[in-house]
């Protein structure tokens, strides 16, 4: 019977370390990690502010036929839109494991080259856009996450953003 | 472990304060059973120092006499019980004393109270994995451990992680009992293996059926139990020890357990297990696999104090893994997902070696059990055990790269990290019997909580639930029937953070459930067994509220918040024949139907922020699975064994007219062995060749968009050879095991990474157990 009351004991400790492990408030709702909801692209010389939302259709950049641009490219975290975060210092303050790729397709008479560097390569978030003829096409810019493997080729790692645009010339 | 059981007894004994005169004294009463205090007729004691003995006649009544006065061992034998040996005082001129023998039919009952083992519910179809089996399958998942027996699959994710498939289905609809407790992990996820170490058991069984009665709702499918030997019961202390090392990720294993019995205290007993593993990247027939190396740290104690009137038991587990993930399946973006499909191999396998080392992505999962259970044997109402169990799982995944806005010399953090605590206690009255009748009922309640941080996937949520089921069974000569109800209650207060508003949700689902069933012995070879249920379970979180990036699976998931729970019925009908000489066989046949069937419905094209992928809406629909299972053994002679496995499954979505997509493909094996029992000092030498056949499986649904179902087709139809051989000398037991012993190279429908990679190539494993 000492034994037995020796095993109660023993239980009951391992209950209260267990209820004590699950005190926390059970009702928080989880907490999310840093997510990209917005792609902001703004051009100079009277170019168009175009902005990607998650859940929204699919934005069009309307440019001037024979024209250059210098574009800037933002990343915003809008999942409350009571507190949106700007994740492009972020991106900057790791641009040795970031690039911003873009990719044009369809026809569309426009070259984009990024014209800023993490000191070795390239990173993406300043551009020069060039057009030529009017004509349409799509976009897909794409934030490339290259931890350890930039090597300033968009085949390396993985996409954190592949949002879609129409492009129109005219 | 095996063994003789040297059980105690409860001593009435009436002393008179009559001193003896010499060697006149008469030692008389009845022997009886312990367990209803039936008398036993023919049974023999005897005083081992005098050497004198009688039998007791069919009241059980014996007298010795002549006796002189002092204390003698005394030892009582009977065919039906356990031989017992005690120590007696004997003084009184005319001493009446009881001695209480346990029949064998209660040390089944024994063994299975120690292990934690439920009994069998006799109209199920079952199947095990029996302890010798389970040896010469030692250092595999406990998933790839039970698809040896017919009608289980598995569902794979890469090389290391592996979940049992029972008749096509899986994860929330099956139920696993990790030494008598329900595992309460994260088990919803394809991904995520029953965090159970296959070591710490000596048998595994599945109850193919749906009784979800006995032991909670979920088990629409069947339950798989994980069940320890039960602990040493005479003084001494034995163990046994486990070498594995295999050829293909360089996998090494080891674990081991000591057990003992004090012999100051003969009720008390312990036993300590542990056990070690670890690969390197696994191999195919062409190329490693990138990261797919595991570490697996494991260990118990049981700590029981057992007498047969009552008892009480101490368990503790704690299981630690870290599981590799291959890096070419954790994609990123849309692109990502096309160049790694558009590849024959993963992408970058040429220049993959081995290692040991573990880099993203990978998963790390720890899961503690503590349980404590007693019983007590009431007279007249049969055996009460009362059992408090306390989980605590705590999963972690980490992606291919750390996040964003992480300190780069900052912690490693988990992009998923999910915290599980589970309370359970249950109280349950077992084999009450009144004649041929006999009554199981208990009633339980669950207290759980989730905790997620990370990446938003499912929500935080309380689960409370309160259950209470009855099972009846009578036994006649040729017939057992059995029926059952059950009611579950569960209240879910889940919380989600919805751009940037807090959302609670409180549901509650309730249900009854029943199942009736007979059991026909048709001749002494033949028995017939027929089992009708109804089984029920709540749909779960990651069901109603998932909404997010699969990144495996390159889809997005997302649940309904208006889903009712599932039902299914299950008819299984079984045969079990065997001659007693040469042929075994088992058939059975069953068919699960299903109202509002939970299942991931193709919806279409979803935009994400990393480009667009198919999405998959939980819906409901009316499911129709039909099937079959053999399995068949043949002794040509004395030393040549022929086996033969099969398994059939037909799954109909019926609201759709379509076949439900991810099911087993139909498949059957075969296999030959040579065994010499006796050869000098070695035993059961053997040698045994097998093949397996898995056919395409062609049961999907059509589309004329296929990849808004499925990103491929299924993989053609494979066979597999596999070779093993064995002998054991006096404690030692040695085997070789070569799997895919051609080195084919092949893909499987369910392992949810045939989209980049083949399956492992070949495999040679040695394994050595040592008891002692």
């Amino acid at each position: 019977m000492k034994l037995t009351s020796t095993f109660i004991k023993l239980f009951l400790l391992l209950a209260s370390i267990s209820f004590l492990m699950t005190s926390c408030n059970p009702e928080d709702p989880q907490g999310g990690e840093e997510e990209i909801t917005t792609v902001v692209l703004t051009f100079s010389n009277n170019g168009p502010t175009v902005t990607w939302k998650e859940g929204e259709p699919t934005p069009t950049i309307t440019l001037d036929a024979n024209t250059a641009y210098t574009a800037s490219v933002e990343f915003l975290n809008e999942e409350d839109p009571n507190d949106v975060e700007d994740v492009t210092a972020e991106i900057r303050a790791e641009d040795d494991e970031h690039l911003v790729c873009y990719e044009v397709s369809g026809g569309a008479n426009v070259t984009v080259n990024r014209t800023d560097s993490d000191g070795t390569f390239e990173i993406g978030l300043a551009t020069e856009w060039t057009t030529t003829d009017a004509s349409t096409g799509q976009l897909i810019l794409k934030l490339r996450h290259q931890p350890g493997v930039k090597d300033g080729s968009c085949d390396v790692g993985e996409s954190d953003v592949e949002a879609d645009f129409n492009l129109t010339v005219q | 472990m095996k063994g003789i059981y040297s059980l105690l007894l409860l001593a009435f004994g009436l002393t008179s304060g009559v001193w003896a005169q010499d060697c006149q004294i008469t030692l008389s009463g009845q022997i009886l059973t312990s367990e209803d205090n039936k008398p036993l007729a023919y049974a023999s004691i005897q005083i081992k120092e005098l050497n004198q003995s009688v039998l007791t006649d069919s009241t059980g009544r014996y007298e010795l006499d002549h006796i002189c006065p002092g204390t003698y061992t005394i030892v009582c034998d009977h065919v039906m019980c356990d031989h017992m040996e005690i120590m007696k005082e004997v003084i009184a001129p005319q001493t009446e004393h009881n001695f209480y023998l346990e029949a064998h039919i209660h040390r089944v009952q024994e063994v299975e109270i120690l292990g934690e083992k439920v009994p069998e519910v006799p109209t199920q179809a079952v199947a095990s994995v029996t302890a010798k089996e389970l040896d010469l399958m030692r250092g595999v998942q406990l998933g790839d451990a039970l698809a040896k027996l017919p009608g289980i699959n598995i569902l794979k994710t890469g090389p290391s992680i592996s979940k049992p498939i029972i008749h096509g289905l899986h994860s929330n609809r099956i139920l696993i009992l990790n030494n008598g407790i329900r595992q309460e992990g994260q088990q919803w996820g394809s991904e995520h293996a029953p965090e159970i170490d296959p070591f710490i058991a000596t048998q595994l069984t599945v109850i193919k059926g749906s009784n979800s009665l006995r032991y909670g709702p979920g088990a629409m499918a069947g339950v798989i139990l994980v069940e320890p030997a039960p602990i040493r019961l005479e003084p001494g202390i034995e163990g046994k020890l486990h070498l594995v090392g295999s050829s293909n990720g360089r996998q090494g294993a080891i674990s081991g357990h000591i057990e003992g019995r004090s012999a100051k205290d003969e009720a008390l007993s312990w036993r300590v297990q542990g056990t070690g593993r670890r690969g390197g990247n696994f191999h195919t027939p062409d190329y490693y696999l990138e990261n797919t190396g595991l570490q697996e740290f494991n260990t118990s104690a049981t700590l029981s104090y057992k007498k047969i009137p009552h008892g009480l038991e101490l368990y503790y587990s704690r299981f630690d893994s870290k599981i590799g993930i291959l890096s070419p399946a954790h994609l990123g973006g849309a692109s990502d997902l096309e160049r790694a499909l558009a590849s024959p191999t993963p992408l970058g396998a040429d220049t993959v070696d081995f290692t040991y080392d573990i880099a993203r992505p990978y998963q790390r999962v720890i899961h503690h059990l503590a349980k404590m259970r007693g019983y007590k044997r009431v007279p007249g109402l049969g055996k009460i055990s009362a059992t408090y169990a306390f989980q605590y799982n705590y999963r972690r995944e980490f992606d291919k790269h750390r996040p964003r806005g992480v300190d780069r010399d900052g912690k490693d953090k988990a992009e998923l990290d999910f915290q599980i605590y589970t309370h359970t206690l249950e109280l349950v009255m077992e084999g009450t019997s009144h004649q041929k009748w006999e009554t199981t009922g208990g009633v339980s309640g669950i207290y759980q909580n989730n905790f997620l941080t990370g990446r938003p996937f499912i929500p935080n949520y309380v689960l409370i639930g309160g259950e209470a089921f009855v099972i009846e069974r009578l036994n006649l000569d040729n017939w057992e029937f059995e029926a059952g109800l059950r009611y579950d209650y569960r209240w879910l207060n889940s919380a989600r953070e919805i751009r940037g508003i807090d959302i609670f949700t409180i549901q509650t689902f309730q249900n009854v459930s029943g199942s009736i069933g007979a059991l026909y012995q048709i001749n002494k070879q033949l028995q017939a067994r027929i089992n009708i249920g109804r089984g029920w379970r709540a749909p779960h979180v990651n069901e109603l509220y998932s909404d997010g990036l699969h990144h495996g699976a390159g889809a997005v998931e997302r649940g309904d918040s208006t889903l009712v729970p599932e039902a299914g019925i299950k008819s299984i009908l079984s045969f079990t024949y065997n001659d007693g000489d040469k042929f075994q066989g088992d058939l059975s046949i069953y068919h699960h139907s299903f109202q509002n069937f939970i299942y991931k419905k193709p919806g279409g094209i979803d935009r994400t922020i990393r480009g667009t992928f198919p999405l998959l809406i939980y819906t409901q629909t009316q499911a129709q699975l039909t099937g079959a299972d053999i399995s068949l053994s043949y002794q040509l002679n004395e030393r040549i064994q022929w086996e033969g496995k099969g398994s059939y499954l037909r799954a109909w979505n019926v609201t759709e007219d379509e076949p439900l997509v991810f099911m087993p493909a139909n498949r059957f094996s075969q296999a030959l062995s040579y065994t010499i029992e006796e050869m000098g000092s070695w035993k059961n030498t053997f040698l045994k060749v097998s093949f397996q056949h898995v056919l395409e499986q062609k049961n999907i649904p059509f589309d004329e968009n296929p990849e808004a179902r499925d990103w491929l087709p299924p993989p053609p139809a494979y066979s597999l050879w596999g070779l093993q051989a064995g002998s054991s000398l006096g404690p030692l037991e040695l085997s070789l095991t070569i799997d895919n012993l051609l080195n084919i190279r092949y893909r499987d429908y369910l392992n949810r990474f045939r989209y980049y990679a083949d399956e492992l190539g070949r495999n040679i494993t040695l394994r050595a157990n040592f008891s002692f």
